[in-house]
Parts: C-alpha cells; structure tokens; sequence
C-alpha cells in the first residue's frame, strides 16, 4: 500500500471486513464523497468506507492513485511535460487492462464508485457494461442480467407501444 | 460466463439505484436506452433517469422516400420527422415517467438535414433542457447542401481541402467587401441550400440560453442566429465550441457571448466567418484554444499563459495577430498547427511556431504548393522543439526534398521518440510517374533518429518514389525503433507485396515490429 512520504498528508481508509489502508489524502479525494468529509472536517483519524469490502476498495484505491493528477518533485505537474493526448492514451490503456474483470467484481465497482462518487470510475464501469450488453437481442439481455420479463403479454404490447419509437 | 455455478446469478444490475442504473444507460444510444423499458418491471421507468440524450443523424439517413407516401397530409412534414419524433418521444417519457425532477445534464442532437419546420420542435427541446438543469448542450443544426468549412480536424486531414475551400471562395469572399449584408450565399457553403430565402435567421435560440446557471459546456453548430439578450450571463461555463455559425450572427455577437463567460477554460472557433478580431475577458486563462478556418480572422487577445492545448487551422498564420496578456505562453504542451493557402509567408510562420517551443506534442501541416528551394531554406532552419516527443506531419511530400524536409524537422526535435507522418490524401493522384527523380539525402545523421525514435507510423501510403525513399532513410537509420505502422493509401496495388517486402528489409532494427493496414 501508499507509503508515508515527506509532506504528504495521509489518510485512513477501514473496510468493514477490517483491513486498513493508508493513502495519501489527495488520492482519497478523488472521490467525492470521502473529499466531503474531509472538508467537513469529518475524518480526523480513520474513515470507515460501509458496504465497500476490502478487495474493492483496495481496486477503488489502485484506481485513485492511477488518475489522481500526480506532481512531481519540483512541485509542477507532471503532466506538465507529458502531452495531455499521450496522458489520455496512456490512462485508457491502463484503464481497459484494470476493468478486466468478472461480472461480480464490476457491479461492486459500480457500486463502490456510486457510493464514493467518483465519477471517472462510475463513467469506466458504466461503460464497459454497456459494452457487455449492447447488440444484444432482448432475450439476451434479459438472461444476461438473469432478470424475467414479468409483464403480462397484453402489459409488454402496451409497452411496446408506449415506446415505438425506440423499436423503430 | 459462469458456468461453473448451478444458481443463477442474481441479476445485480438490477439492484442498483435508479440514478445509477440512469447514469448506465446513459451510455448507450438515446433510443436503445429507452428499449430497456421492455425489460421488465424494474426496468419499466428506467429511461427517467438517464441524464444524457445524444441523437445524431447519419448524412445517409434518407427519409425522404416515405414523404412521398404521406399523400394525405395536407401540410408538407419536414424530412427530419423521424428524428424529431425521436426526440420529442424521449422527452416525453421522461415526463411521463417521473422524470419532471431529474436531471438532463446532457443533450446532443446533430442534424445535418436541418428544416425551418423543425425550428419549433428544436426550441422546445433546447427550452426542456434549460428547465433540467443541463450541463452540456450540443446542438449542430446543420442544413442540406452545407458544406463543412473545415477540413477534418483529426491529423488524416489533408491540407488541399482547405485550400481548395479557399480558393473557391475567396474571390467571391473580398469582393464582397467588409458591408455587412447579410446576403450569404456569397459565402461559399451556403449557397446550395434550397430551404427557401428566409433560412438562416428564422429561429433564435432561447434568451434563457444565455444567462443559464447550469451550463458547462455548450457546442454550436447551426445555421441559428445568436440572438443575445442584453444581459449574457454564464457563470459556470468552462468549455464553448463554435462551429459554422450563421452568417446572420455578427462578430459582435460572438465576442459579446464570449465576454458572458467568465470561467470560460476551452474555447474553439470553427469556420466563423463574421470573426474579424476577438478579446478575450481579461480574467479569462483559457486551458485550450483552438482557431480553425475562421477565414476573416484578424486578430485575438488572449491569456494563454496557463494554456496546454494550442490548434490553429487556416491561413498563414502570424504570431502579431495573437496579442498576449499574461506573458508567454509557455506551458503550451500540445500544438496542432495546419497551414493552408496557396503561398506562405514562411518567415512569419517560423516566427509563429516560435510561441511553441515547449511543446511536447507538435502536429503540423502544410500544402506542397510553393517552390522547393522555399521549402528547403524554412526547413533546414526550423525552430528547436527541445521537448517535442510526438511528432505528427502532414503534407503530401511529394517533391524531391521531402527527405530533407523531414530531417530538418527531426534535427530540431532530439527527444522525439513517436514520430507519424501523414501523406494526405491526393485526389487526383498521379501514380508513381516519378522514378526517375533524384531525392535527395541528408549527409549529417539525425540523432533522435538513431537514439530515440521508438515509433513510426506513415499514412497513406503510396509507395511513390520520393515516398519509398523517405521511409527507406527513416527506417535505415532509425536504429531503436520499436514499431512500424504503415497504412497503404485506398487503392488497388498489383506491386503491394513488393512494397510491403521492400518496407521489412528496410528496419534497421530486426526486432522492431512492422505492421500494414
């Protein structure tokens, strides 16, 4: 995990399976809510992330400390000396190999990012689900997400009309 | 999937909350996010709370054929019904299902049939949006016949389109003097419109537009005129694009909605032809600026002290036309710069290129059509790019100093290491006639070449001989390179198998990968 490093301050993390990570707080504040607390004064000492166990939060923590914008020695950005196209590139490659994931593990993402709100990591997992699902029949679909079609047949015409548009 | 386990999955997906499952379908498609509905119940009023709806309408969406069958009505429909249907479908079950609170952040609609009879419609979505609270609008209204201004803005551009642009209404352009008339067809791109004498100004874009609190990022591209309130108020904008905006919109009116944004960091101006000279607020530190063919341009103020992305597109280009506040713009990273016109002042451009000189990234374009020896000098003195470690050229290269043209460049850039050269598209191509022609080499090695050049990619391809023996010298002496691409230009070649030969032989490097497209 994040090693202390002079002058950066470092915060906390607690899953409710009990483990501790320490990252620097502005890898934390990546995410939105945690930079809430933080303002508010909330998370003088640990912050215990609910319903987030450890192997997610640890992936959610990787994640945050890919795309925190990261400063050198001298204090400028790193980025500063990188073209922001070749940063890009460089993320989205880093990106794809991080969400290969299975299926459980990206609905906890999803969830994760949702509850944190980070919204790089909500957009990246949204993403790939709808990557996943798209050009799928209906059927398809429907297995994939294990859900049934519980209308009624007359429900689904009512449906069907009520959306035409869209089955164009 | 999982078939190691007996139980099905529990359909999680489902589980999440509805705005989750909102900012999901987000990402597809307006109209196959709105199929989800089928789904099942839980699904039922998914489509409330997807906060982003994107149509976009492909040139080839021909609509036209099912107008005809429409005998009995009496009242001529616009060709765009479908799409306007479309729209107004989607924000109808965003009424209807709850959606009266929820969020639009983003709305994008590209049309590139554009009808005064969809004006009304078109108003009314833009209204809806600015009543949800939107973030992001994209609206290109585009009309039949209307011709981009713009060559493409991705580096597979190929100069000659703006030139050819240029020339065609050039004459018309300064004849026309600098009066104000708002007679546009002498404005090369409007003039194959059909629609009828009163388009280009029949509609205005709602007053609330311009004084919306919400609003991020707004991109325009329309034949609409900007009708400004007295009072233009976006306080938390950061992001304008302005693209082919009516000739009934004047300067003034884009300079005005400029000074209304003062968060404003991305600022793009894209074939706007009443721009003559803009300044920027002067709290303004514009993150990007980008310039293309806004064929009046004369000059802008600006702050780019604190700017990473440059990109200028158009003619000659000159640095006393940019007045500088705030001191130089050194933290430019990215510089995109493409020359059109069919003679350059090349002493100005060089000074211009000057201004990014701590560029990492350096894309350039220039037009073949001035004398060689011109060439020649330019780049055998070309500025020093210390940082430049992509470099992107496009030009047709097609003279027999493109060796030395090319190794002039890479002199001044000694920390390149991606280098991709595109060779532009030459509709009237004239095949390979040059085999006889001596291309000339450069004597002194080029150090980025040996040492640190790790990636080469050529577009369009020919296999022309001043081109064969530009990649022969880049790929005899570029002796660490790690990955060639060559991408062939469309076209039939009986000989591509000896080109595609003669191209492995030619990396230095036995382990450096060498692919074709």
């Amino acid at each position: 995990m994040a090693t202390r490093e002079a002058g950066k301050k470092m915060i906390m993390l607690k899953s409710p399976d009990g483990m501790e990570f320490e990252v620097e707080e502005a890898v934390a504040m990546e995410s939105q809510t945690i930079r809430k607390m933080i303002e508010d004064d909330c998370a003088d000492t640990a912050i215990l992330i609910p319903n987030i166990n450890s192997k997610i939060l640890s992936r959610v923590i990787e994640y945050c400390n890919k795309h925190v914008p990261t400063t050198g020695a001298t204090g400028a950005a790193a980025s500063d000396t990188v073209a922001p196209a070749a940063l890009a590139e460089d993320l989205k490659i880093w990106d794809a190999e991080f969400i290969k994931v299975n299926r459980a593990t990206r609905f906890d993402l999803i969830q994760a990012a949702s509850y944190l709100n980070i919204k790089g990591l909500l957009d990246l997992t949204s993403q790939t689900t709808i990557d996943t699902i798209s050009d799928n029949s209906l059927e398809e679909i429907r297995s994939f997400l294990s859900t049934k079609n519980d209308y009624l047949p007359e429900e689904e015409q009512t449906i069907r009309r009520e959306n035409q548009w869209a089955f164009q | 999937m999982d078939t190691k386990r007996r139980r099905p999955e529990r359909d999680r997906l489902s589980d999440l909350p509805d705005d989750i499952i909102g900012h999901v379908l987000s990402f597809l498609p307006s109209q196959e996010a709105a199929r989800a509905a089928i789904l099942s119940r839980r699904w039922r009023g998914a489509f409330a709370n997807v906060h982003t709806i994107s149509f976009q309408q492909a040139p080839s969406d021909h609509e036209s054929s099912d107008d005809d069958s429409d005998g009995d009505d009496d009242v001529p429909r616009s060709p765009n019904r479908r799409l306007v249907d479309w729209i107004n479908n989607a924000l109808l079950i965003r009424r209807r299902c709850g959606g009266r609170d929820a969020q639009l952040r983003s709305l994008c609609v590209e049309m590139c049939r554009y009808d005064p009879r969809d004006s009304c419609s078109v108003h009314d979505w833009v209204t809806y949006a600015l009543g949800h609270g939107v973030e992001e609008l994209q609206l290109e209204l585009r009309r039949r016949g209307d011709r981009s201004h713009i060559c493409q803005s991705d580096n597979s551009s190929d100069s000659s389109d703006c030139e050819s642009d240029y020339s065609d209404s050039s004459s018309g352009f300064y004849d026309s003097s600098e009066s104000d008339s708002a007679d546009s067809s002498s404005v090369s791109g409007y003039e194959s419109s059909d629609d009828g004498a009163n388009v280009g100004g029949d509609r205005a874009f709602p007053a609330r537009l311009y004084a919306c609190a919400s609003l991020r990022a707004l991109h325009l591209s329309s034949c609409w005129t900007l009708e400004l309130p007295s009072t233009v108020h976006l306080p938390s904008l950061e992001t304008l694009a302005l693209s082919n905006i009516s000739y009934a919109s004047s300067g003034g009116d884009i300079q005005r909605l400029i000074s209304g944004c003062p968060r404003l960091a991305d600022l793009t101006l894209e074939a706007c032809d009443r721009i003559t000279n803009i300044t920027m607020p002067p709290e303004t530190r514009l993150r990007s600026f980008a310039l293309r063919c806004c064929q009046r341009f004369r000059g802008i103020t600006l702050d780019l002290s604190e700017t990473r992305e440059f990109e200028y597109r158009g003619r000659q280009p000159d640095a006393s036309q940019f007045t500088l506040v705030g001191g130089a713009p050194t933290r430019i990273v990215s510089a995109k710069i493409h020359v059109c016109g069919r003679r350059i002042d090349l002493e100005r451009l060089r000074e211009f290129l000057l201004l990014f000189a701590n560029a990492a990234h350096l894309q350039l374009g220039w037009p073949d059509k001035q004398s060689r020896s011109d060439y020649d000098d330019f780049f055998a003195q070309f500025p020093l790019f210390h940082n430049v470690t992509r470099l992107e050229l496009a030009s047709r290269c097609k003279h027999q100093g493109v060796v030395l043209t090319v190794a002039g460049i890479l002199q001044q850039t000694p920390n390149l290491t991606v280098l991709s050269l595109n060779l532009g598209d030459d509709r009237n191509r004239v095949l390979l006639d040059d085999q006889d022609v001596a291309v000339d080499v450069p004597k002194v090695p080029v150090p980025c070449l040996g040492e640190r050049l790790r990636e080469v990619s050529v577009e369009q391809y020919e296999g022309a001989n001043v081109q064969r023996k530009l990649l022969h010298w880049l790929l005899t002496g570029a002796l660490v390179v790690e990955s060639v691409r060559v991408v062939f230009a469309k076209g039939g070649y009986s000989v591509l198998d000896e080109l595609t030969t003669e191209i492995k032989h030619w990396a230095a490097n036995p382990a450096a990968i060498v692919s074709f497209l």
